[in-house]
Parts: structure tokens; sequence; C-alpha cells
């Protein structure tokens, strides 16, 4: 008995230590997250224009919302973006991986080229788009040309300019590209000599060995990536400002603008509490999922 | 002797300190969108105000903003480290003052004595008024018309005596019908060239909407009128132009040579008005500044925008200087307000920045201005404005999506335009009880 005591004491001092040494972390969290959070609910629930006392109006925000024909069309244009750029990105990511790992002597240099777009900032890239999408001068429309392919309009054509953002965010893959690049290098390659042996070609080896052994990190850069598509802003607020149209008018840029542009901070808040929900939900889903999908065997 | 030195040292720092604790620091905000003209008046009237009050210093900042993001400007107050005064513009100070950002100047009107609404224009004057309080004051205006190259339209054969002010605004028919026939295509039939994109620059809805005899806000019953029948004939306008330019090609031209100048992305030099890619455009005043070193060659007239009846039409905006919660000097930051927007203010602004001036003493002294801005002054008194309403900046996005919509062919007028009410009236009707 008087054992268990000590045992448990024990626990008790090593659990207020380890609590203790990540408290940092923990009150970060609480300070920078779960507040901010709840506090952002709570603001959802009035009309506030930053300045003042906010007034409670109860669900008044979220009904608001449900009428705006234009939330709507953000969370269609969200979605849409984040279906595609998400699994381009998983599949240009490892590529990028694949061409990273090659066994050539000048393989430095490669990794270096592959990643140097990653470093540019969101902003910059935007930027230096909006010239080579130019529909006339720009050097996209430029190879179009050369391989006899009519022109587009990537950025001023409402059918284009989502997928101009998709082919945008997809420069910024390298970031996920060197983490594939790990995951490659921790596969033992004893499995590609049993399988060459039992006479496997590239493909097979791929599909049968690469792919299953990537997939806790294509779980990791599919959560993050939906975190990041679902909050996708600045390429939109850069080249479109949300048109033609309203078909980059992306959720995130929909709640920038009803914060800081009209004032509508309680609204904005709710729109934001709405995609956090979505994020969270998911989330959720796809780490519920992952016990069908996922192989942690070797990983 | 070195300790004499030492303590004559210690003093003329500690005077140094004090002084520097009797100096008042203002803080004055210039948005990133003003142009480089404008942003070089006010910081020379800022400095000559500091100049003339010795114990008062003036550090102006240029940071991100434009007419309506003012989101740097937002967070910055809210956190307590915004600026003293701020440029916004004039249309959307009833906006800021509806949602507590601005500083009530009432009182210290009152308190100088004067009656400065008999001062300023009553237009602008109205705009920096909301609920009887003024909320700022305003600075500069300008007006709008239509700007034509000259040499492309003698090469075309047309007549250029259809176009001189004289003979009063071009119907909308007359125009589209030469328009139409300056363009130029490749062989891709691709265009090189467009008589008029009566969108681009200052061809807002606003713009068109004033043309066709058009009402943006019914203030007695507190209604936005975006379906107001002038407005919807405006909207048409736009939207039969895109049809007879094909609204993709007409898309495709506007992306390729065009950008804001404000994205930094477009040399002034480039603009497609000066290169003689577009022969028409609406623009304003404030670009005699920039042709006069972008395009100094540029063979051009200017007359009124097209309308029906004859119906001269323009509207004015500009800036307007504002007083930020907040501010711990708000007697202080009055004053600089008041020499910004007074006439030593005003003044720099029209010589530096082609600016027509909102002072009433200001626009009657003729010897001021070259000869192309007394057209300019004759379409004040007869110039609109965009209604001074507390949605002014969604009411504005609002109206661009709708002529978005428009262009591109995608929505008719009259349905795009019900549209900006539905979105924009629920939120006017918070402010309407």
């Amino acid at each position: 008995m008087e054992k268990r005591r000590k045992i448990i004491s024990r626990d008790l001092r090593n659990l207020l230590f380890g609590l203790l040494f990540i408290s940092p972390w923990i009150v970060s969290f609480f300070l920078f997250l779960v507040y901010p959070v709840i506090s952002n609910f709570q603001l959802g629930m009035t009309q506030y224009s930053g300045f003042g006392e906010p007034q409670w109006t109860g669900f008044d925000n979220y009904r608001q919302l449900g009428r705006d024909p234009l939330f709507w069309t953000s969370l269609y244009n969200t979605f849409y973006y984040v279906i595609l750029a998400v699994p381009l990105g998983v599949a240009v990511a490892i590529a990028l991986a694949l061409a990273m790992n090659q066994k050539v002597r000048e393989v430095a240099l490669y990794r270096t080229l592959l990643y140097l777009p990653s470093i540019a900032p969101v902003f910059a890239l935007s930027m230096i788009f909006i010239w080579l999408l130019n529909p006339r001068y720009g050097l996209f429309n430029y190879l179009f040309h050369l391989l006899q392919i009519p022109a587009i309009d990537w950025l001023g054509d409402p059918h284009w300019s989502k997928l101009a953002m998709v082919l945008v965010a997809q420069f910024g893959a390298g970031q996920f590209g060197l983490i594939f690049l790990t995951a490659l290098r921790a596969i033992p390659g004893t499995l590609y000599d049993a399988a060459s042996l039992d006479g496997a070609g590239a493909f097979r080896k791929f599909w049968y060995i690469t792919l299953p052994l990537l997939t806790p990190v294509i779980l990791y850069d599919i959560v993050i990536g939906i975190g990041l598509g679902l909050q996708v802003f600045v390429p939109a607020y850069i080249m479109t400002g949300g048109g033609p149209v309203n078909s980059t008018m992306f959720t995130a840029l929909y709640i920038y603008k009803n914060a800081f542009e009209y004032s509508q901070i309680g609204l904005a808040a709710a729109a934001s509490g709405i995609l956090f929900i979505i994020n969270a939900v998911l989330a959720v889903t796809i780490f519920w999922s992952s016990k069908y999908w996922v192989n942690y065997r070797l990983a | 002797m070195k300790t004499i030195r030492i303590v004559l040292l210690a003093a003329a720092f500690s005077l140094c300190a004090a002084a520097a604790r009797s100096q008042t620091q203002l803080k004055l905000w210039l948005p990133s969108s003003l142009d480089v003209h404008e942003k070089g008046a006010y910081q020379q009237a800022a400095q000559e105000f500091a100049q003339k009050n010795g114990n008062i210093k003036v550090n102006v900042e240029v940071v991100p903003g434009s007419e309506t993001d003012v989101a740097k400007l937002l967070t910055a107050v809210r956190s307590g480290a915004g600026p003293d005064v701020a440029i916004i513009d004039r249309f959307t100070v009833a906006q800021r003052a509806a949602a507590g950002l601005l500083v009530d100047l009432t009182p210290l009107i009152q308190k100088e004595g004067k009656d400065l609404s008999q001062e300023y224009s009553e237009a602008p004057w109205k705009e920096v008024t909301y609920r009887n309080k003024v909320f700022g004051l305003p600075t500069d205006t300008d007006a709008r018309a239509l700007f034509y190259n000259k040499k492309i339209l003698r090469d075309a054969g047309v007549d250029l005596s259809e176009f001189d002010p004289a003979h009063g605004p071009i119907s909308p028919d007359r125009f589209k019908e030469i328009a139409i026939k300056l363009n130029q295509t490749d062989a891709s039939g691709a265009y090189t060239r467009i008589g008029c994109v009566p969108w681009l620059e200052q061809g807002w809805g606003y713009t068109w909407g004033y043309a066709f005899g058009g009402n943006f806000f019914d203030f007695a019953n507190c209604k936005i009128t975006a379906t107001d029948p002038g407005v919807v004939k405006g909207y048409r306008f736009l939207y039969d132009f895109a049809k007879a330019l094909d609204p993709q090609k007409a898309k495709t031209f506007v992306d390729t040579y065009w950008q804001w100048p404000s994205t930094g992305n477009l040399p002034d030099a480039q603009m497609p008005f000066y290169t003689g890619k577009v022969a028409f455009v609406i623009t304003g005043n404030w670009v005699f500044a920039t042709i006069k070193e972008a395009a100094p060659n540029l063979e051009y007239g200017v007359t009124y925008i097209p309308a029906p009846n004859g119906m001269k039409t323009s509207w004015s905006g500009g800036w307007s200087g504002v007083i930020l919660v907040g501010s711990k000097n708000v007697q202080p930051a009055y004053d600089l307000l008041r020499y910004l927007t007074g006439e030593p203010g005003q003044l720099l602004m029209v010589k530096q920045a082609s600016s027509l001036p909102t002072l009433k003493s200001l626009q009657e002294r003729k010897d001021l201005y070259a000869p192309q801005y007394q057209f300019f002054l004759s379409l004040l008194p007869i110039s609109k404005s965009r209604p001074p309403i507390p949605v002014g900046a969604l009411y504005w996005d609002q109206l661009k999506q709708a002529e978005e919509a428009v262009i591109t062919n995608s929505q008719p007028p009259d349905a795009a335009l019900k549209q900006v009410v539905d979105e924009v009236q629920p939120w006017m009707d918070r402010y309407c009880k």
C-alpha cells in the first residue's frame, strides 16, 4: 500500500514537472488559440465595428450569412480550390521528392533548383504571376502559342481564374516535397531489392511499396493542405481582388473585406467560425478515415 | 576642467531631452494608393506646418491602403498605435464615422468660431458630415470627363468638332458608333486597339449611372436605389457596348494592356490611352500632371461624358483629413488638419497634383489654373458625388461587381443591380433606424 502511494506521488510529481516543462506551449495554446477561437465565436454573435461596445445580436450574423449569395459563392470557390489544389499539391510534391531523390552527381543542385520556388513569398509569386499569366505577352500563353493551343485569359476569364490560383499554389509544393523526400529516404532499400527479385517493375514498386509507405506523410500533407487551402487569401488579394465576377472571392477574402473594409467584424467573425468548423470536421473525418488507408507499419 | 566639461555636456543633454519632451509629435498617415504627386503635396504641407509651429513635429508615413481598404489603419487605431491624422477617401467618412473610428470635429470647429461649411463647396462638405456632425475636412476634389486622342480620331477621319465641349455631350449611340470604328485587330482577331473600353479607368457604374440620369440613394426613405431606371440604363449601355466588342476579347485586351497603377505593375507611360491603345478614356483632371511627365507629346482633348439629351454630367471624389480616436494630441492634430485642408495645403495640391480645391475661395482664383483646368472647374457645379452613407464601401464594391457581371455579359443589368440592392439594403437598414 505504502509502495503504491509512493508510486502515485512520484507519478504526480513527474506529471507536474512534465506540465511545467511544456507550460510555455500550454499557455500559448490557450492564450493564442483557444481564447481567440472562443472569443471569435462570441464576436460572431454581435454587431461590432471594431470600436465601441459590441451589441449582442444572437444568431443574426449567421442568418445574414445564410442569405448572402456572395458568402455561398465564396464557399463554393474555396471548396473548388481545395478540391483541386490539395490532391494536385500532393502529386506535385511526390513528383518533386522523386526527382530530388535521384542518384545523380548533381543532386544537390537539382534539389536546390526544385526547392527554390518554395522560398519565394506567396506575395512575390503572385506579383510575378500577374506577368507570367498575361493573356498576350505572358510566358504561359507563349508556350501555348508554340504548341498551337489558343491563348487563355487566365486571370480575366472566370472559367480559368481559380485554376490560375491552383497553378500558383503548386509553386509552393517544394515545402511538402522536402518532407516526402525524407520519407522516401526512410524506406528500406531491401524492400525494393526484394521486389526486383520478384520481377516488379518501376511502376509496381512505386505503387506497392513507395506509395503505401508515404501515406503517413500524405495524410499530413492533406490535413495541412486543406487547412491552408480553406484559408487561401494572398493570391486572390494580389492578383484579382476576388474577381472576375467573384470567381476568386474565397471565403478568407470575403472575411477580410467584411472585417476591414466594411467594418462588419461580427459578420466576419461568424464567417470565420463557420470556416473553422468546416476545417475541424474535415480534419477529424480525414483522421478517422486514415485507419483505412494510412500504413504506419514501416514508417 | 574635465569635471566642468562633463557637467556642461550633461546639462546640454538634459536641455535637449527636455526640448524633445516638450515637442508634440504628430503622426500623419497617407494611403499608398495616392499618386506620387498627391503624396508629395501632403508631405510638403506637413513640413511647412511643422516649420511654422516649432513645437510640433509631424511624422508622415505612407501605409498600405486604398479608397476602401483601411485594414492597416483600423488595426493600428484599435491597438492604440494609430496615427493622429489620416487621409481617407471622402466618400467613406460616413462609414468610418459610423464605425466609431473618427473623432467628432464639431466642438473643435465651434471653438474656432468659424462657419467652415460656408468655406467649402457643398458636396464635399456633405460628404464629411454624418448625422449633423463633422468628422473630417475636405482636401481636394476632382471631376470626370471624356479624354480623346486627337491624332487617332483625325487619322480615322472623325470630325473633331463633334467633341468640342461647346457642342455639349455627344450622344451615347453616336459615341459608340465612332468608337467601334476605331477598333483594330491582329491576324488572330485579338484587339490591338479599341476605340473605347467605357469601363476603363473612371468609367465606373457611378459614371454611367449619373450620365443616364440615375440616382443611387434615396435619402428621404433611406433606400439603396441601384435599380433606379437611370442607373439601369447606364449599366445597359455598358452591357451593350461590351456585347458589341465581344466581352471576352475586350477583357483579354484590358488584362493585357491595363492594370491599376496602384499595383505598381504598369508604369504611367504604358497606360493604354497614352500609348494609343485606346482612343477614348473616362478619367479626371489629376492626369494632367501624369500626362505632362509620361506622355508630354500626347495630342488630346477633353469633353463631356457622353450622355443622352445633351445632359452635362460628371461626378467628383476626393480625399479628406480625419483625426483618429485614440489621438492624444487632438488640438494640434486639428491645427495640422486645418493647414492641410486650408488654403496653404490645397494650393500645394492644385500646383503639384493637378487637383481641384474644395475651398470656394481657391476655386474663384482663376489665375491659379492652366486653361485645361477651366473645363473641370466648370463641371464642379453640376458634378455629383457618391452618396455619403455608412455602407459606402460595401455599396461601391457591390456596384463594381455588378459592373463586372454586366461587362462580361454574364448577367443582365437589372438582375445584377437588383442583387446589389439585396446585398446592401439589409446592412443599410441597420443605420436607418
